[in-house]
């Protein structure tokens, strides 16, 4: 039995029979309280001035004495009827039908963190019980669990707690990092599906500042209660790889390499820890790093790999709390040669045009083995995804108009890290770099415009350059030449600088722009103003040309490892050389198991696409028992920061005029949030100041 | 020269006079402070020149005296008709004043219904200490009047200097019943007519009344000649309230009530009757009265010793 008193319920009503306490004092009072007697006294006019003189609180101090007695009592006695504080969370009408309550259980790599033997998914777990364990009749609940996909257990709310149970039961922690925003969806989609009564979410997280500090709560009907439920610690103590970075990205044989690994220590105390690199059936190298407490430092790893081929690697440090994110995959692609791919749409018999200009300039001696930049031609319409995937540089030279296909995978390459030489050397330049404008949806902006073209053998006239910006890696070798001047260009475009957009990296003494790169993403897209053909201008008769177009191919070579890592939860690829029919083409995932994959066969290659990943490790292509490629899949960096969100900042963002409910970071404040919030131990220390005041009353009453 | 008095001579015996206290003050005596008026010859030096044994000066004969007091000696010297002044030896009369109001009988029977045991009242107090002077003027020859009052004279008893007279008050004081409230003021005024003689006024009162009405009263027998002298008896309980749970106070006089803890009040109650008691002491100390505040707790021989003590330094000092 439980009686409700305004938003105050008493738990133990029992008790009330306590409240006959109450008549102790006031008996003592009547019992002890004599009928005064009369006495006749002659000197009574210096009482009645005596009387005067004094207060009525003196005058009543026996009856304040008596009421602090008997409200003493009664404190105590509401004390023991156990008083919980009912907020709206709980509180109910016994008219009002069923809530509906959706509860989204983090379930991200985070919350598997351990200290002292609990994890934030424990605690979370026990915190879901204690909600089902508050089911009413006529409740209906769902539990979301937010992983990069949000997992629901089932289609719409639900009363079956059976299952509900089962499912919370089985939940593991999985590496993935939470799209929040799409649990919060799903849960509003679910309960627009429900017309009557109470809404309720609950959000049971580790509310990690890096996941919570952007989420999108508007799409939250208003009349839905927002209740917080956070677990695990508030600033958990982890020290996590977070990056790990080929240089150079794609490596030749015999090539210096250099790994550089970022460790960051995310707790306050700092830590001296081995870092350790290893690759499969390799050796190991180690090396010491101090941590100091919320830094970052980055530690490399030099090395030459002198066989081309696929080399799996791991960089670990001992293991902590977040265990998941102490290791770091990547894979090491050691090529062969530098692959150059050359798109044109030029005549390949032709041996005067610029096309055939650049290609010897790439590799001078095609005959030999020991070149070390090899390149091969396709035409823009054939470009296909898997030709850019083997190269490490394109270059596009003497290009009719481009195709959408061949855009957009030329796009698609530069968004992935890739990095495109475009030399203007037709009329369809300028359209095609609109286009590639047009297409990329503003994910890329030219430095400048081609206004028109620029003709001065007619005049017999030509240009130089004038200006050059040998900070860059490309110009840097000729800084201290004065050749550059000597070069001539007759035809070329005019161009007109967009303002604060890309780099320019030579100008022509008419001012014009001779080069210049902007950023397509992580990709390098650099623009070449002039051809490599005699009819445009002498620079292929120059001693320069060969250094010039290998300074290109190096400058652009990709600096950041765009397919030695992918993220879990995400797509990962790779690509494998050609399969002939009779070999067996087997996916697995980092535990071995058998998965599927889409495999896309070209001319040149595989490539494997595992469209979704649940695991860190590597995802390997086998062919045959040999594996022939793998992906490393890593967490997502957002994971291992455990700081957790500002309840305050949580409440913001979650803005009126929702109603939101935040528990204390404990059991017993969501079973605060769910019970009510215990006023006991009020009742008990007001009784202890009534103590104190009834004691100073005594005191006064007796002197 | 003191007479022995016996007080048992009688077959009467009376409430006031105790043999025993008595016996106690026997060797004492109460001193003029200064010359009194007397009818009578008697131990006291008197402000009239008459014949007696101790010579003072001679004066010229003037018609209307009497011829018997001429020095025919010096007529027969020198043939002037003188007549010889001699000191006279008087006795001193003494008029009591006692309070039989209403609160005087504060103390008595009242306190053996609270406490359980009797307690002498301030009327009683009053009278017992009226007869032990009266006995000890008596005995040394003075004449001593009793005045009874409350809001008025309710008896007077006129100055007599015999055994039988301390009889007559101790039956007096016997006879008188304690009621109605005071008005000291309106007697001593009612009283001034009916005290012909000079001598010590004897005031024995718990003066809950108009202090300044009563000093007003009193200068008229200051200017007189009088010697006056102030008993201010208070009951333990009025000095001290009694230590009871609560007690509903009801005016001895008035009949008005007051329903209080007297724990409670003590303190205040205390202020305001030390504030009253020093009014009346310095009223008394300007016009050279005796005051003298008694409690009921003293026993009355050892009060009035100890006054009586007080008084003779005072006269022989002055």
């Amino acid at each position: 039995m439980r009686i409700l008193l305004g938003y105050i319920s008493l738990v133990n009503p029992a008790l009330w029979v306590g409240v006959s306490a109450l008549a102790v004092p006031l008996a003592i009072h009547l019992l002890t309280r004599r009928t005064p007697k009369n006495m006749t006294f002659p000197t009574l006019r210096f009482l009645r001035a005596a009387r005067a003189h004094q207060s009525r609180l003196y005058h009543l101090r026996h009856l304040l004495l008596l009421l602090t007695r008997m409200a003493l009592l009664l404190l105590i006695l509401l004390a023991f009827l156990r008083p919980v504080l009912m907020r709206g969370a709980r509180r109910r009408a016994a008219s009002e039908a069923g809530r509906t309550m959706l509860i989204l259980m983090d379930v991200s790599a985070s919350m598997g963190y351990v200290q002292a033997g609990v994890s934030p998914l424990a605690q979370a777990r026990a915190a879901v019980l204690e909600i089902l364990d508050h089911y009413e009749a006529g409740d209906r609940l769902n539990l979301i669990f937010m992983k990069v996909t949000p997992d629901a257990s089932f289609d719409e709310p639900s009363d079956n707690l059976f299952l509900l149970r089962r499912d919370l039961a089985n939940v593991t922690a999985v590496p993935e990092s939470p799209d929040i925003n799409a649990a919060i969806a799903e849960a509003v989609s679910q309960l627009r599906g429900v017309t009557e009564g109470r809404h309720q979410i609950y959000f049971i997280s580790d509310f990690q500042r890096t996941n919570w500090s952007s989420v999108n709560f508007d799409q939250v009907d208003a009349d839905t209660e927002l209740l917080f439920v956070p677990v695990g610690p508030e600033r958990g103590e982890n020290c996590a790889i977070t990056d790990v970075a080929l240089r150079p990205a794609a490596p030749t044989v015999a090539e210096e390499i250099e790994i550089v690994c970022k460790v960051t220590n995310y707790s306050d105390r700092s830590h001296q820890l081995p870092l350790q690199m290893r690759f499969r059936d390799g050796e190991d190298f180690r090396q010491e790093v101090r941590l100091e407490p919320r830094a970052t430092v980055s530690s490399s790893f030099h090395l030459r790999i002198h066989d081309a081929g696929q080399y799996e690697g791991q960089v670990f440090i001992p293991e902590d709390g977040l265990k998941v994110d102490d290791r770091r995959n990547f894979v090491l692609d050691v090529a062969e040669k530098v692959r150059v791919l050359i798109v044109s749409d030029e005549d390949p018999r032709d041996k005067e045009t610029g096309t055939a200009f650049l290609r010897r300039a790439v590799n001078p001696f095609p005959q030999s083995h020991d070149a070390a930049v090899v390149s091969s031609t396709v035409s823009s319409r054939e470009v296909s995804k898997s030709d850019l995937d083997t190269a490490q540089v394109v270059i596009l030279s003497g290009v009719h108009e481009l195709s959408r296909r061949s855009g957009e995978a030329i796009l698609e390459y530069l968004e992935t890290g890739g990095s495109v030489a475009y030399f203007h050397v037709g009329a369809a330049a300028s359209q095609n770099l609109e286009r590639l404008a047009a297409w990329s949806e503003g994910n890329f902006v030219l430095p400048f415009e081609l206004s028109g073209l620029i003709d001065l053998a007619r005049q017999e006239g030509y240009a130089t350059w004038a200006q050059a910006n040998f900070d860059h890696p490309i110009l840097r070798k000729f800084r201290d030449s004065a050749d550059l001047g000597d070069l001539r260009f007759e035809r070329f475009f005019s161009t007109e600088r967009a303002k604060d957009k890309g780099r320019v990296l030579l100008r022509y003494d008419d001012g014009n722009i001779a080069m210049a790169e902007t950023l397509v993403g992580p990709g390098v897209l650099l623009l070449c103003n002039f051809g490599c053909s005699l009819q445009h201008s002498d620079v292929v008769r120059h001693p320069l040309f060969v250094p010039l177009v290998h300074e290109i191919i190096k400058g652009l070579r990709p600096s950041v490892g765009r397919r030695n890592t992918f993220l879990v939860g995400q797509p990962c690829f790779t690509t494998i050389r050609s399969v002939t029919d009779d070999e067996r083409v087997v996916l697995r995932d980092p535990g071995g198991e058998s998965v599927e994959g889409n495999v896309e066969v070209n001319d040149d290659g595989v490539a494997v696409l595992f469209p979704k990943t649940s695991a860190c490790g590597f995802y390997r292509v086998y062919v045959g028992e040999a594996i022939a490629g793998s992906a490393a899949v890593n967490l997502d960096v957002l994971e291992s920061n455990l700081e957790r969100l500002d309840m305050a900042q949580l409440e913001e963002l979650a803005q009126q005029p929702r109603t939101t409910y935040f528990a204390a970071g404990d059991a017993a404040g969501l079973a605060g949030l769910l019970e009510g919030e215990p006023l006991w131990h009020y009742f008990l220390l007001a009784a202890v100041g009534l103590l104190l005041i009834e004691q100073i009353l005594v005191l006064l009453v007796r002197h | 020269m003191a007479q022995d008095v016996n007080i048992s001579s009688r077959s009467e015996s009376y409430k006031y006079l105790d043999e025993s206290a008595l016996a106690y003050l026997r060797h004492l005596s109460f001193a003029a402070r200064g010359a009194v008026d007397g009818a009578y010859a008697g131990k006291h030096r008197s402000v009239v020149k008459g014949r007696s044994q101790e010579f003072t000066d001679y004066r010229e004969y003037l018609p209307g005296d009497d011829v018997r007091s001429i020095d025919w000696r010096v007529y027969g010297r020198t043939d002037r008709y003188v007549i010889k002044l001699c000191e006279q030896e008087t006795l001193m009369t003494c008029h009591f004043l006692l309070d039989s109001s209403a609160s005087m009988a504060f103390g008595g029977s009242w306190h053996k219904e609270y406490f359980g045991s009797h307690d002498i009242s301030k009327y009683d107090y009053a009278c017992y200490l009226a007869a032990a002077l009266s006995y000890l003027l008596l005995r040394q020859g003075d004449a001593v009047s009793l005045t009874t009052f409350n809001s008025a004279i309710r008896s007077h008893l006129p100055a007599g200097g015999t055994l039988s007279h301390l009889h007559r008050v101790a039956r007096a004081l016997q006879e008188q019943k304690v009621r109605r409230d005071t008005y000291i003021p309106h007697v001593l005024r009612q009283a001034f007519p009916l005290l012909k003689r000079r001598g010590i006024l004897i005031v024995i009162s718990d003066f809950l009344d108009d202090c300044d009405g009563m000093f007003e009263a009193l200068d008229m027998y200051l200017s007189r000649g009088f010697e006056v002298v102030l008993f201010h008896v208070l009951h333990r309980h009025e000095l001290e309230l009694p230590k009871l749970a609560s007690v509903n106070f009801v005016d001895a006089e008035s009949g008005e009530r007051l329903t209080s803890v007297p724990e409670d009040v003590q303190a205040a109650y205390g202020r305001e009757l030390q504030a009253h008691i020093d009014t009346i002491r310095a009223g008394a100390e300007a016009r050279k009265i005796d005051y003298d505040l008694i409690s009921t707790q003293t026993h009355y021989p050892v009060a009035v010793r100890d006054y009586l003590e007080q008084r003779r330094r005072r006269c022989a000092y002055s």
